[in-house]
């Protein structure tokens, strides 16, 4: 019954799989997958041109690592090491040191997390260099490049964490999966890393190369900052005579340090920025950077001297700095270490300390061009502050986004560096040299010619300390520096303040004696890569 | 009264013509067959459905029970009506046919199931129908928000209340991390992507797949559930034009207070005097010139009162239905608009269907349904603005003396004036929606079809944004505009062969068999360009050409599915049931060696009620047990995932642009693979008197494997994350859902109903791990997946109170703290607080339900909803945050709490603290979200018979709902469901017209 059906209608079943079999698609092409917005890993890691863009990308990466954009963790991050020492004082924004704040789940994790993803890609770039075939001098240079970053990153891990992973094996789709065991990475093994890595670059790259690229004078500085971890004072000296001999780089003018252009010959290395090359930190420009308006007053907020009619005496302009934040600022005990008179860096890497060196701002006010009056007793508003990071080109005054320059490593420290390290090795002529070329530029005196007015002629740590503090103090190098002395804990509870808006510093009941805990010498590893690791975790974060 | 008509039918003819000016239908010269239809008390019944078999031509009686239609010798009719049993009749010589439906036999509705329809009484997988009446007296544009409560097992939330705001829907609870936990939207058999690109007025009726056999024909997108949706389609018969429009007003409700003026300056002053050692500092030293006269003559700024309006919706939809024996056509136009609670945000929406169906010969029918639907939205800063509304100091002054706005009123930067920002900025989004949709039935011998489904789907979006040289982003980039412009546009098409075959065994061996092969294709492409500093606003966005900065981005995704799907259907005379399926789907998306899965599902069921024992028990008219069990995968991943590829990271070398490409912090997995949930579902149907009770109870179990997720990575390897399959979760829950016709009587009838869904959700495995040896699988702290906790859980703190002045702060927990700070819960009592303090609380709901009332007299109707959600936490940044406000500093308002002081030792909130957020404040955000809310109440009255005649009219109703006119709830925002700086959903008033003729 249901054949016959079936074979009367034949003629209507041959049309319908007909058209069924018109409409069907061939598959297995189908299913291919293509990607229309983004090349394929592969390129970076098999050819001439691919191992170029991938270093490439590194600067980039390093730029969001040291200089990122906007008000976050990672900004947060960074103005820790700067300003949480014993020259800092800290008004708000986060608090360094806090009970609640400075533990593995509150403190950011943006130092850990993107030093280990840049780590890794370098350690990509360098494995997969060895297998493509191209000039021999100019790899060496793209792999020196990456060789110096991941030195740098492990330099920074350690001395920030103290107990860190070491892992310079690419990570890769096929070995994710691959048995871990975490086990603390021994110091010796970490500078083993960096020492193999920055003399790598140390042997390759050029002293002379285009603005924005490593070059063989930061990696010389970065060893030598390595060994004196190791106590390595020999080689510390050598690769700091080695760059202060060489001449590419020398002290510049005091006004020139932190001018219009930071790419000149003090600098060492200097991160990039553009705004019109593409404005954010995944971008060829970088994005607005905020470390000026942080330690800038926000005076324009000043109350005292308003007018009914047209208000107050400042308003936001460029001169003072356009928009501040006041979060952190220069404290009591670093204004003590200057001659304010002599010494020019007081007025060079700061705002004027006396109010009456600020004229009203506002033309509508009837004192326009005069001092400005006494302003009241608000931090916020007004506070001696930190000018090196003022940017007087790009910032517009209405907002907090600077797209200067930013140098990051220079001269000035290799000169205090290397007096260290000679003072060690018992060379305390080299050493008094050295620091005082530092400190006759600071008073604007030929750095070369003896003045025995300023010259130091014993050298102490406290003098080396306190000139370091003079002359780069809220730079990134003050934290790791105590710590390498093994002053931190002491300095940073004896000088380091936390406080509010009001002039009565270290009011705050809450935070006016830092609570210095033994642990805070190490920042603690974020609570993410503890609670991956299982019990093994409990090899880091001791004291927390 | 004749010239009544004659200015009626005036007015008819024009709507008509307006309509549906590409009308056209050829009538065809058949017999009028005319009659009534009426139930057992001999009551005529109004809307019965009178159907020709095999056609799609059908009318409905009027109101006095009559009906007319054109048919031929031979054809059977078929009356049906809404829990009637149906009636067939073969037309013979007569023009009369006069029909008697019996009983109220729910059983016999037709519902749609995967690729067919069926009786109800022959259903045996886990179907709820939602009828259409039931949708549209929600007041609202979303029709995942008329569904809410309308069905056990499903679960709505609001994604946002803005207008033309959209709901997630969650059926049977979240069984995916990272899979994509949407149901798919199937409108007359095609996928759409969103079930607003359908128009409410528009559908005929709804249905919700919830078990695995039901979505098992659906297989690859369908394991978060499936909704199906029929659209209404022409009949055959006279012309009818029906009319549906409500218009109305919008408002928020909060149930939170914001610190008043004198209560914010009262904040502030505690704020510093906590940083000045427990001291309050002068006036003078804490306000601004401009506060301090705030505080001094007590004028304060009521931010909400100046910026939330009350809004408007409107709401007209028109549709025409016409047809004969060859032809039939569906039309629609639908409108809406509305303008929401916050100003210069609206919503407009035009939608157009036309639904046609050609027979040309006996065996070969054609059919088309098209869809076109044009929005455009306008929400510049909508989350901005609430935020403002909520944090914005009250203390200052809002215009400058020459009454322009003024820039910051309290002369901080942190409380810059939000209304500057509702004049001077512009979010336009337009969207063109167009589904068309052709297919072809051949039906070459009696139980044999072959379709060819055929449909292309576009979704066009273009946005256009602005903010003015004056707004505050102008004024930050020194008076220059900025803004952007997105162009996207998505196409889907879809491919499918449909073949059906019905056979008998011996009268009462029913076989159906079904096979599809079907495949698609989804392709997106997104074009932005970000503008920074134009430097004037004469084009606006339009010049963007002049802008010192623009940053393009370009962006496009793939994907593709190919599956085929067989099924063989038997019952034995409608007593016993039995189902077997299978399909096998490849998707694109998948790792190379693991694009295809096959998913098999079978189905029993007993119509109990059919047996002997139970034929003289006259209190039972259904009993049916269902089970299913059966497979579906899961592909809701983004492309591209299986594959490594770089991203682009430029930089400047030499002040020369380089280019750089590095693979970002998310690791590529080539062996990715379907994520497969298997569900068992056991169900028990009642009806009882008559179906004067119905009831119906569904247990399920669903077990995912394999699961998509994005697992934290190790961040030492140099990736964060990476998408993987693993382990195993579980959702099991119960369902039940009693409706009942308490009271029917000629004038009068009382309806009930009760809905009840309970959900369980755990994590069964997740790596098979036990690295510590204690016996058990190990959690994923990282990832916070907890072996036997639900998915979606907070891992954090326990706030326990606050410390009081001469309390043994130095030997507790926490030693540093101060009197006034957040005490925690020192959870293993080892005196430290550390991250073995952490405290696990689940998120998901424990259960949810509804209770819905109705009642009618003579002409007079009257319905209520209450929806209630219990055992919700969510974690609400507006009790802590900084920029919500919540963090007590004094330099933002917020919801105001009770906050300790040495004068006010019993608060609940920690010391105000102007420095810094008072410490550990971050951990007082949980808080219940449970609600109760009349979600919907409606009452209207429909003119009666005689009336209506006067006006040549069919049905005339008039109506006024309210919606979500109060929630009781604990959680401090605007809605439950959402954040406060969130639109919520509004409180709508309307009244409506309904208009048939």
């Amino acid at each position: 019954m249901i054949n016959y059906k079936i074979m009367k209608h034949i003629k209507y079943i041959y049309f319908s799989v007909l058209l069924a079999a018109l409409t069907f698609v061939s598959c297995e092409s189908f299913l291919e997958e293509e990607i229309v917005d983004a090349i394929s890993v592969d390129y970076i890691y098999s050819s001439p041109q691919g191992l170029e863009v991938g270093v490439n990308a590194l600067y980039n990466r390093m730029r969001l690592y040291n200089v990122p954009s906007g008000d976050n963790s990672n900004l947060q991050a960074n103005v820790f090491f700067m300003a949480a020492t014993d020259l800092g004082f800290h008004r708000t924004w986060f608090t360094p040191y806090s009970p609640s704040a400075h533990t593995p789940s509150r403190y950011p994790s943006d130092k850990w997390n993107n030093a280990y993803r840049i780590i890794d890609k370098a350690s990509a770039i360098i494995t997969s260099a060895r297998s493509i075939p191209m000039d021999e001098t100019a790899k060496n240079k793209l792999v020196a490049q990456a060789r110096v970053i991941r030195g740098e990153l492990y330099l920074d891990l350690i001395s920030a964490y103290g107990t860190i992973l070491l892992d310079t094996i690419p990570t890769t789709p096929q070995n994710i999966n691959d048995p871990v065991v975490y086990a603390a990475a021994t110091t010796e093994a970490v500078f083993g890393v960096i020492n193999a890595d920055l003399d790598f670059a140390v042997q390759h790259l050029d002293w002379q190369v285009p603005t924005g690229r490593y070059a063989q004078g930061v990696a010389r500085h970065l060893r030598g900052k390595a060994a004196m971890w190791q106590s390595d004072w020999e080689e510390a000296a050598g690769q700091f005579d080695a760059v202060v001999n060489n001449g590419t780089h020398g002290l510049v003018e005091l006004s020139q340090v932190f001018g219009a252009d930071v790419n000149h010959r003090e600098a060492l290395f200097v991160y990039q920025k553009d705004q019109t090359l593409g404005d954010g930190d995944a971008l060829a420009g970088g994005g607005g950077f905020w470390l000026g308006s942080a330690f800038t007053q926000r005076l324009y907020e000043k109350q005292s001297g308003t007018d009914p009619v047209a208000g107050g005496e400042v308003i936001i302009s460029n001169e003072y700095g356009g928009q501040g934040l006041g979060w952190f600022f220069p404290n009591n005990y670093l204004k003590s270490l200057y001659d304010r008179v002599n010494d020019k860096r007081f007025s060079t890497y700061y705002w004027p300390e006396d109010y009456r060196e600020y004229m009203v701002n506002n033309p509508a006010h009837p004192r326009f061009g005069q001092p400005i009056t006494q302003p009241e007793d608000n931090y916020r508003r007004f506070h001696w502050s930190l000018k090196k990071y003022a940017d007087f080109q790009t910032k517009l005054p209405n907002t907090n986004d600077s797209y200067k320059d930013y140098m990051y490593y220079r001269f000035a420290e290799t000169l205090l560096l290397a007096s260290e390290a000679h003072h060690n090795l018992g060379n305390n002529d080299l050493a008094l040299r050295y620091i005082n070329m530092v400190r006759r530029r600071g008073y604007g005196l030929d750095p070369n010619a003896a003045a025995p007015a300023v010259d130091f002629t014993v050298w102490t740590q406290d003098t080396y300390l306190e000139e370091s503090a003079r002359e780069l103090a809220f730079e990134n190098n003050r934290w790791f520096l105590l710590k390498r002395l093994g002053v931190l804990g002491e300095r940073v509870s004896l000088h380091y303040r936390n406080g509010d808006n009001t002039t009565s510093e270290a009011a705050d009941a809450a935070n006016s004696q830092t609570p210095w805990q033994p642990q805070f010498v190490n920042v603690p590893v974020p609570q993410s890569q503890i609670d991956i690791m299982g019990d093994a975790g409990s090899q880091f974060n001791i004291g927390y | 009264m004749k010239k009544n008509i004659q200015k009626n039918a005036v007015l008819k003819l024009t709507l008509v013509l307006l309509m549906c000016i590409c009308y056209t239908s050829a009538w065809a010269q058949s017999r009028t067959i005319t009659g009534t239809v009426i139930d057992d008390q001999k009551v005529p019944l109004v809307g019965a459905s009178v159907l020709i078999a095999g056609t799609s031509l059908s009318t409905t009686t009027d109101l006095d029970g009559n009906y007319s239609i054109q048919a031929e010798t031979g054809q059977t009719l078929m009356f049906s009506f809404v829990s009637m049993e149906t009636v067939s009749v073969v037309i013979g010589n007569q023009t009369t046919i006069n029909a008697t439906l019996n009983g109220t036999k729910i059983l016999d509705e037709v519902v749609v199931v995967g690729y067919g329809t069926k009786k109800k009484s022959d259903i045996i997988n886990s179907v709820v129908s939602v009828s259409a009446k039931d949708l549209t007296k929600v007041a609202t544009s979303d029709i995942g928000e008329m569904l809410r409560g309308k069905a056990a097992g499903v679960q709505v939330t609001l994604a946002s209340g803005a207008p033309g705001g959209s709901s997630t829907i969650r059926i049977r609870g979240q069984r995916s991390i990272t899979g994509g936990n949407d149901p798919i939207v199937i409108a007359d058999g095609v996928r759409i992507g969103s079930i607003n690109d359908i128009n409410a007025n528009d559908i005929e009726s709804l249905e919700v797949l919830k078990d695995a056999a039901a979505q098992s024909i659906y297989g690859a997108r369908a394991s978060n559930g499936v909704i199906l949706i029929t659209t209404k389609r022409g009949k055959e018969g006279k012309t009818s034009v029906t009319y549906n429009g409500f218009s109305g007003i919008q408002t928020i409700n909060r149930n939170f207070d914001i610190y008043s003026g004198e209560e914010f300056a009262q904040l502030k002053r505690e704020a510093f005097r906590t940083n000045n050692g427990g001291a309050y500092r002068p006036d003078e030293q804490i306000f601004s010139a401009l506060e301090l006269e705030s505080v001094q003559t007590g004028n304060y700024i009521d931010w909400e009162d100046l910026i939330i309006r009350t809004g408007e919706t409107q709401n007209h939809a028109v549709n025409i239905s016409s047809g004969n024996d060859k032809f039939s056509i569906f039309s629609s136009l639908n409108y809406i608009n509305t303008k929401g609670v916050i100003p210069n945000s609206d919503y407009n929406k035009v939608g157009l269907r036309l639904n046609a169906d050609q027979k040309i010969n006996k065996w070969l029918k054609i059919g088309l349904n098209t869809s076109f639907q044009f929005y455009d939205t306008n929400n510049p800063n909508n989350g901005g603005v609430l935020l403002n509304a909520i944090t914005t100091s009250p203390l200052g002054k809002v215009y400058n003396d020459d009454g322009s706005l003024r820039w910051l009123p309290g002369g901080f930067e942190e409380n810059k004036n939000p209304l500057i920002d509702l004049n001077e900025t512009t979010n336009l989004i337009e969207q063109r929606n167009d589904i068309l949709n052709l297919f072809l039935d051949i039906t070459p011998f009696k139980g044999f079809k072959y379709r060819l489904n055929a449909s292309r789907r576009s979704w066009n979006y273009k946005r256009r944004s602005y903010n003015t040289a004056r707004s505050l982003a102008g004024i930050s980039n020194n008076g220059q505009g900025s803004g952007a412009i997105q162009f996207q546009d998505n196409v889907e098409w879809q491919l499918e062969n449909i073949f059906t075959y019905n056979f008998n065994i011996k009268e009462k061996n029913h076989f159906a068999i079904t096979a599809v092969q079907s495949i698609s294709e989804t392709e997106a492409n997104s074009f932005t360009n970000n503008a920074d500093r134009l430097p004037n606003d004469i084009l606006g966005i339009g010049g963007l050409e002049g802008a010192f900065l623009n940053t393009p981005d370009i962006s496009g995704t793939k994907r593709g599915i190919v599956s085929g799907v067989g099924r063989i259907e038997y019952d034995y005379n409608s007593k016993y049931y039995f189902t077997i399926s299978g399909r096998t789907d490849g998707s694109t998306v998948f790792g190379r060696n693991n694009k295809w899965a096959f998913f098999p599902a079978a189905n029993l069921g007993w119509n109990v009620y059919k047996e002997k024992f139970l034929e003289n028990v006259n209190e039972i008219n259904n009993l049916k047990l269902r089970f299913s069990y059966g497979s579906v995968g899961n592909e809701g991943i983004s492309p591209g995932q299986s594959q490594s590829y770089a991203d682009q990271r430029d930089y400047i070398i030499g002040d020369i642009r380089v280019s750089g490409y590095i693979p970002g912090p998310q690791l590529p997995n080539p062996d990715l693979k379907w994520e497969t949930s298997t569900t068992f579902n056991a169900a028990i149907d009642l009806g009882l008197f008559n179906d004067r009770i119905t009831s119906t109870v569904e247990f399920y179990n669903t077990r995912t494997k394999d699961l998509l997720v994005a697992q934290a990575l190790d961040q030492s390897s140099g990736y964060a994350s990476r998408l993987s399959n693993i382990g195993e979760i579980e959702n099991q829950g119960i369902e039940v859902t009693v409706n009942s016709d308490l009271i029917r009587t000629d004038d009068f009838r009382l309806k009930l109903g009760v809905s009840f869904t309970k959900n369980n959700n755990k994590i069964i495995s997740l790596y098979g791990k036990d690295a510590d040896g204690d016996g058990r699988e190990d959690n994923d702290v990282a990832n916070r997946w907890f072996i036997g906790r639900s998915i979606g859980v907070f891992y954090q703190y326990q706030p326990i109170g606050i410390f009081q002045q001469g309390e043994d702060i130095v030997n507790s927990a926490q030693p540093l703290a101060q009197p006034g700070d957040v005490k925690l819960r020192d959870v293993n009592g080892d005196n430290l607080i550390n991250d073995q303090d952490r405290v696990i609380t689940s998120q998901a709901p424990d259960w949810y339900g509804t209770l819905s009332i109705g009642t009618e007299y003579k002409g007079f109707d009257m319905s209520a909803d209450f929806y209630t959600v219990q055992g919700v936490t969510r974690n609400n940044t507006f009790l802590y945050g900084y920029t919500e406000g919540g963090s007590l500093r004094g330099i933002k308002n917020g919801i105001k709490q009770d906050y300790w002081t040495p004068e006010n030792p019993g608060g609940n909130f920690p010391r105000p603290n102007e420095g810094n957020d008072p410490s550990n404040i971050f951990t007082m955000g949980l808080q219940d979200a449970s609600y109760i809310r009349l979600q919907n109440i409606t009452m209207g009255y429909t003119l009666p018979r005689n009336l209506l005649d006067k006006f040549g009219l069919n049905n005339l109703r008039i109506y006024v709902t309210g919606s979500n006119l109060f929630t009781i709830t604990d959680y401090q925002s605007f809605s439950p469901e959402r954040s406060p700086n969130e639109y919520p959903e509004p409180v709508t008033i309307v009244t409506g017209l309904q208009l048939g003729f």
